[in-house]
């Protein structure tokens, strides 16, 4: 990979792989130090990156390093996340959208990131797989779940309403 | 395929997530079709598919970049100019030099000077038969020398 086609994948692909990150962490500074950290770690790598896989190198390497970003909060995070049930509770969502975010706040880190690259991203259960390191069947199962976790919240908000 | 009240979820949501073949997804929409109390369900599933937010973006995305020389600014110019007169750029970088050196006249100038630098084809003809004449008389001159020196 050259310089120019390591820049044109910045410009392609820093706006895709930064939703996914921040989607998932729900914080914008972190969200963005995973991003440049993964750039960074394409970047040293370049003489060994096809370009044309540029992109999925990027998610999983980004992928990876969220994982890693999240173990090493895991405590603080989970304090915030129970904050953020109770708030839900209290407060029922009026919207498609909003009911779908907080949904998607409900599921697993796994279940979350690959609803993301699904939806977000367009990617088959196999290319989920490389980017995860899960394999094809298990990225259907884990998909599989979350679908009906996803679909089950939005019946169950729907009967609230 | 066998799709059938048991387990149509599961391809229901292959079928969202585009992992069925054409043909598979035609079945899994006459399904529906025939099964109204199944078909809300599906749309439920659809329903939860989520769209893009593009609204979320990577801002000052250049710190992302290995260098700046991916666009042509007024720090860089000067090296883009000169891949520029020496027909370097693809069609979209000549493109955007071009709209660099409209947005920018001192550039144009510049631009101009570079373009004189250019060295306009002069035609030289290598004259062998002159060459060949010239080595012969070289190794005259050494013979005679050779000669005055006995």
């Amino acid at each position: 990979m050259t310089e120019r086609e390591y820049n044109e994948c910045v410009k392609t692909y820093a706006d895709n792989v930064y939703r996914f990150i921040v989607k998932n962490l729900k914080h914008e500074e972190d969200a963005r130090d995973v991003v440049q950290t993964a750039f960074e770690k394409m970047w040293r790598n370049r003489d060994e990156i096809d370009p044309v896989k540029c992109k999925s190198y990027l998610f999983t390497v980004a992928y990876h390093q969220m994982i890693d970003h999240i173990r090493k909060v895991k405590r603080v995070q989970l304090k915030e996340e129970f904050n953020d049930q109770v708030k839900v509770q209290d407060r029922p969502a009026n919207n498609l959208k909003k009911v779908l975010e907080e949904a998607l706040s409900r599921l697993s880190e796994t279940q979350r990131s690959l609803v993301l690259l699904k939806d977000y991203e367009g990617y088959s259960y196999d290319e989920i797989g490389k980017i995860t390191g899960l394999s094809e069947s298990q990225v259907k199962v884990y998909l599989h779940r979350a679908r009906v976790q996803l679909k089950n919240y939005l019946v169950k908000i729907e009967n609230v309403i | 395929m066998k799709l059938n009240r048991h387990n149509y979820e599961e391809y229901f949501i292959l079928y969202l997530d585009n992992e069925l073949g054409s043909e598979d997804r035609r079945e899994v929409e006459l399904f529906a079709e025939e099964n109204p109390d199944l078909k809300a369900e599906l749309d439920i599933l659809l329903q939860s598919k989520l769209t893009p937010d593009t609204g979320i973006t990577f801002t000052n995305k250049e710190s992302l970049l290995a260098r700046d020389s991916s666009f042509i600014n007024l720090n860089n110019y000067e090296e883009w100019l000169l891949s520029y007169i020496d027909n370097e750029l693809t069609a979209t970088e000549t493109k955007d030099v071009e709209r660099f050196i409209t947005e920018h006249p001192a550039v144009k100038t510049e631009l101009g000077l570079l373009q004189k630098t250019k060295l306009p084809f002069e035609a030289i003809t290598f004259l062998v038969k002159n060459l060949c004449t010239a080595k012969k008389k070289k190794q005259r001159l050494w013979f005679f020398i050779g000669a005055d020196g006995l």
